[in-house]
Formats: C-alpha cells, structure tokens, sequence
C-alpha cells in the first residue's frame, strides 16, 4: 500500500530496530504487490462488475418480458415503507451481503498467504538473493518476523481495505440504482452505524486471528526455511502423512477413535492458518444454526472464545519454537 | 595498525572432504588480496566463514568481530558482492536503494546515485531487465555508497564481457579504494586483477600455498628461458615448474638468485598466471 510505501522519514534513522524492520516490511511488500495488494482490488473490481451486470440484466429483465412493470410496486417501494420489524430484517440481510461480499477477499488472501509463507523462505534461497540480504545488517531474526507479519497482519489488512472499497461501491451502486427508480436509498442503504460495525469487526478479528494462526503459519516458514525442493511437500503432505500413520497407531492401539485428534489441532490449525477468521472451512459447521453465518463467524463471543482456549496459548508457544528453528536454520544454514 | 581479518588454525569440512585444512593468515588494512585457487580449493568456504556464513573451527576475528555470532555488528562494516546472480531479480533499482538506505546506516544515497547516473540504469528498472553488466553496476553503485572497511568480491565479474570487467575494476580502484579500505578478491581471472593487487594468497585443497605481497614476487621467482645446453644444469637448482616453448625450456624458480639465473638463459619475473600454473601443478 501506498502509505507503506512513502514512509521515508523513521525515528531512530537507518539501521536502527524500527527503521530496518518497516524496511523489510516493504520489500515484502514490493516483492508480493501482486498478491497482497492488486489481487485484492482486481477481486474487488471483479465483484463490482457483477454487481454492475446484475443490475443490467435485471433491468433488461424488467423492460423485456415482465413489460415496463414499475419497480415501485416491486421491492423497492416495500424498502420505502418498512416497519421496524422489516428495516431490523433489511438491516440484517443487509449486514450478510456486506460479509459476503468481502468472503471472496478472505478467499484470496487466504491462498496468498498460504502460497507466501509456503515459498518465502525456499524462494530466496533458490535464487540466491539470500546472499544479498545476508549481505546488509538486518539480522535473520528480524528478516523472519517480518515475513510473518505480512502474512499476519499486512495481507489481511490489505484485505479488508480492498472489502471497505467493495463495499462504498457496493453501496453506491445499488443506491445509484435506486435513485433511478426514484427511491431515496440514503435513509436505509448508509447506515454509518452498520457499516463501522462491520468493519471494525473486520479489523478486529486481525490481531485475534493472528493469535491462532502463529503456530500454523510458523510450521510454513520452517518448512520453507527447511525444503531442499518442493516447499510445499513438507509443508502440507507431511502434516497429512503424519495424520493418516497416527490414524493407523490409534486404531492398531484401540485407545479412541482413529486420528481425529492429530487432524483437528495439527492438520486442522495448519490448513486453517492463512487467510481470517472468516474464511476458516468449518465455521458453518460450528455452534447452532444462525441467519448470519457470516456474522456469527467473526462474532465478539467468537473472537473471546479463541482468546480464552487454550490451544490458542500453548498454540503460541509451540509457535514461537518453530518460528526459532526458521529463523536458526536461515542464520545457519549453508547451502547456497 | 590491527589486522582487517586474522586466521588462527581455520578449518572447515564437508563431511570427508576438507575445505579449509588449518590455515592462518593476516590481512593488514588498506590492501588489495586476491584469493586466488581451482574450483573447489576452499575459496568460497573461505569467503565465507569470514562473513559469518558458515560456521568453522579455528579462530578467526574480521574487524575485530567473531564473524559467527557477531555477524550483525560486522554487516555494518562489510560489503559483500558474490558472483552477479544475487541481486533478487523482481526488485526494481529505485526500491533496492530504498532499502539500502534505511537498512544501511553507511549508505550515502547521493554517492549512490551520482554512480548510478554514469551507467544506463533507470532506477525504474527491474532487475531481471538489465543486463548482466547493468547489475554489477548497480551491485557495485550500492557497494561504493556504503562506508565500510572491508569489501569481499566473490568472483564479482563472471560472465561480464571484457569491458565491463575493466571498468568494474578501474571504478573500484578510482572511486572506491583508500587507505582505509581493504577489498578481498577472488577470480579466475587472474591476469585482469594481477596490476590491481597489492597482496596474493594461493589456496589449494583448503591450504594456502602462497601468501606473499606482489612488492615480494620478483625478488622470489623468476622464469628463465633456459638455453638447450644449460639445462641440466637449471634442473640442478630444483625449478618449481617446466614449460617447453619453440624447443626451448621454460622454468620457474623460487627463491634462486636471479644473478645466477642469469648465466643459464633470459630470466623475467614470471606472470601471477605463470606463478599460480606453476604453483598448483607442483602440489598436484
């Protein structure tokens, strides 16, 4: 992102902790724009269209062969004598297509993120440019750490601005096209008081996710830092391997039911790592049905319960092992 | 003056193979060493466990740092080029300055691009646009911005045609290189960096079998044309190496008085080229 990128002036000046970490967070940047940042606004471009042509066929629907039916009589006259019942219910489908709407972001940034961790470490490597980062004075520890950040908190920052422009257009498209339908889209369409909601919410779920995702995300770089070829063989099919020889044990023992365990806190939390708290594949099958998967996905009681599990803390810890063991092996691993 | 890099009993193995076997040896400040060995004399292991790369046995002190568990300190004062592929290929000049810059904090930017400004690099470019020669420049723009006292060249111009190899050592020499400074090299090229050197050290199958100033080559060796008659007689005095040229014998020795050379045929002090072929093919 652009205020990323103009940063120029740093406390502390050149070399110092702070300026050499921002620096490295840029060149994460700069190296993977594309992913983390012009994918994001394509996804969003993308959806904006559909939107766009959407409300093109439904015109042309319309006009063509229900005949010039006015749309007052239709569902955008409803919107303009809702009781409070209703406006509760517009509100709330209303709050569903804004998750939807950023579900695709999450999508990618999950992928990206995956694919970043999965690569960063063994790319440099590959290439050999490891010998010029090696060659200025910013140490392996903190090169590591703010690989991990960008997966952590830059992607998905990037991410949910990408959504908040989604959604302004979003909401500037439909209320175009009900102001050309002559409804007055401004007492229902802009609710500040909605959109702050989710995307604080959004913005929360960040730094919560981030808890979680540490140790995930960190097995990643260590297989990255660790891969001779093919990064994505350790990082993956290694876990799953892992998974089906456990299930085996487990059920050649008979001591419980075979490998769920091993799948659910290893396999699970690594595959669950990249991306948000709202594109994690087994949320729709968590907790008793709801009308806002979405919302119940990112809920405040949802971000507690993750706060207060404990796999999320010792998580953390077995995290911070393997985050060492990736940044020991780049400090000391001669291959290149 | 205290020493720039100091080996005491430095070794390192790869399993079986040693590629540095036990060696010592001083590098004063404000000189030129060329590192010079075949593929897989220990050069590169040399180069190194002198940037903290790699970890080895011994002792050894750059700059007064132990390379291994003070790298960071040591970065600070040390560049490095390896062989051109290093720079990551997606970055663009103005974003690799950038960093630099806020990374570095000896790194002038306007002797940066004041350097920068006599080649073709845009600072737009990509690295994976410019030629093999455009990197190197802008490899050794950065590297002569930084303020540093110890510069180690990796074979730094491999694969660049004739004149980039020429300008890339005359800026070195012009631009870069003081009193204060010390810039290690290895090449294959021997016979480009030979007027540029101030010291040379020999290395083979992770010894050195030389380390001598280039000011002490012509009083040591000399290579004599030795006439057909005389040549038993230079076989006598034990020459290091034979080299049969047009019929006659060309022989270099170490060490012999070159008065007394010279009744056996026309003496010359020998090519650092001459010297490392003879060298080498006599531990062979």
């Amino acid at each position: 992102m652009n205020a990323l990128a103009t940063v120029s002036r740093l406390p502390g000046g050149a070399g110092s902790t702070l300026s050499t970490f921002v620096a490295l967070l840029r060149r994460e940047y700069w190296e993977h724009r594309g992913g983390l940042w012009s994918a994001q606004v394509w996804t969003a471009a993308v959806l904006l269209g559909l939107v766009v042509l959407s409300m093109l066929v439904g015109e042309a629907f319309r006009m063509n062969l229900v005949g010039n039916v006015d749309v007052r009589t239709l569902g955008m006259l409803a919107l303009k004598e809702l009781g409070p019942a209703e406006m509760a219910q517009f509100r709330q489908g209303l709050e569903i297509g804004l998750w939807g709407l950023g579900l695709i972001n999450q999508m990618v940034l999950y992928f990206v993120v995956l694919f970043y961790c999965i690569n960063t470490l063994y790319e440099e490597r590959k290439d050999r440019s490891i010998l010029f980062w090696k060659s200025l004075p910013a140490t392996d520890t903190m090169t590591v750490l703010s690989k991990l950040a960008t997966a952590v908190l830059v992607a998905p920052f990037l991410a949910i601005f990408a959504t908040m422009l989604l959604h302004v257009g979003f909401l500037v498209l439909v209320s175009l096209y009900a102001a050309l339908h002559g409804v007055n889209p401004l007492p229902f369409l802009w609710q500040p008081a909605l959109l702050g909601k989710v995307w604080l919410q959004m913005l929360a779920t960040v730094p919560v996710h981030m808890l979680w995702a540490i140790p995930g995300l960190a097995w990643l770089l260590l297989a990255s830092s660790w891969s001779k070829r093919v990064p994505f063989v350790w990082a993956l099919l290694i876990p799953c391997l892992a998974g089906v020889v456990y299930g085996f044990v487990e059920t050649a023992s008979r001591l419980s039911t075979p490998g769920s365990w091993f799948w659910e806190h290893i396999v699970g939390r690594i595959f669950s790592s990249p991306g948000s708290m709202l594109f994690r594949p087994w949320n729709w099958r968590e907790g008793p049905g709801t009308d806002n998967p979405f919302a119940q996905a990112v809920s405040w009681d949802r971000m507690h319960a993750v706060l207060v599990a404990p796999e999320t803390w010792i998580g953390l810890v077995v995290g911070v092992i393997l985050l060492a063991a990736a940044i020991w092996l780049r400090r000391f691993r001669d291959d290149s | 003056m205290t020493a720039i890099i100091q080996a005491r009993g430095l070794s390192k193995a790869y399993g079986a193979t040693r590629a540095l076997d036990n060696v010592s040896f001083t590098i004063p400040p404000g000189r030129i060493v060329g590192l010079i060995g075949p593929n897989g004399a220990g050069k590169t292991t040399a180069l190194k466990a002198i940037l903290g790369l790699t970890p080895y046995q011994g002792e050894l002190k750059v700059l007064g740092y132990n390379p291994h568990s003070e790298r960071q300190r040591l970065m600070k004062e040390v560049c490095f080029i390896a062989d051109t592929a290093i720079l990551p290929r997606w970055i663009r000049a103005r974003e690799l300055i950038d960093f630099v810059e806020h990374v570095h904090p000896n790194f002038s930017r306007g002797k940066c691009m004041a350097f920068l400004e006599r080649t073709r690099i845009d600072p737009a470019m990509k690295v994976k646009a410019m030629s093999k020669g455009m990197v190197v420049q802008l490899h050794l723009a950065i590297v002569m911005a930084i303020d540093a006292r110890l510069l180690v060249l990796d074979e730094p111009t491999l694969g660049l045609d004739i004149l980039h190899r020429k300008s890339f050592y005359e800026a070195l020499l012009n631009d870069y290189f003081d009193q204060e400074k010390t810039i290690l090299v290895t090449t294959h090229q021997v016979e480009e960096i030979e007027h540029i050197l101030s010291d040379v050290l020999f290395i083979q199958d992770g010894r050195f079998v030389l380390d001598a100033t280039m000011d002490s080559l012509p009083a040591r060796f000399t290579e004599v044309l030795v006439n057909p008659d005389r040549r038993e007689q230079a076989l006598a005095l034990k020459p290091l190496h034979e080299n049969s040229l047009f019929g006659k014998s060309a022989m270099l020795f170490d060490g012999v008085p070159r008065e007394r050379l010279a009744e056996l045929g026309e003496t010359r002090t020998p090519g650092l080229a001459d010297l490392f072929v003879a060298i080498m093919k006599e531990k062979h």
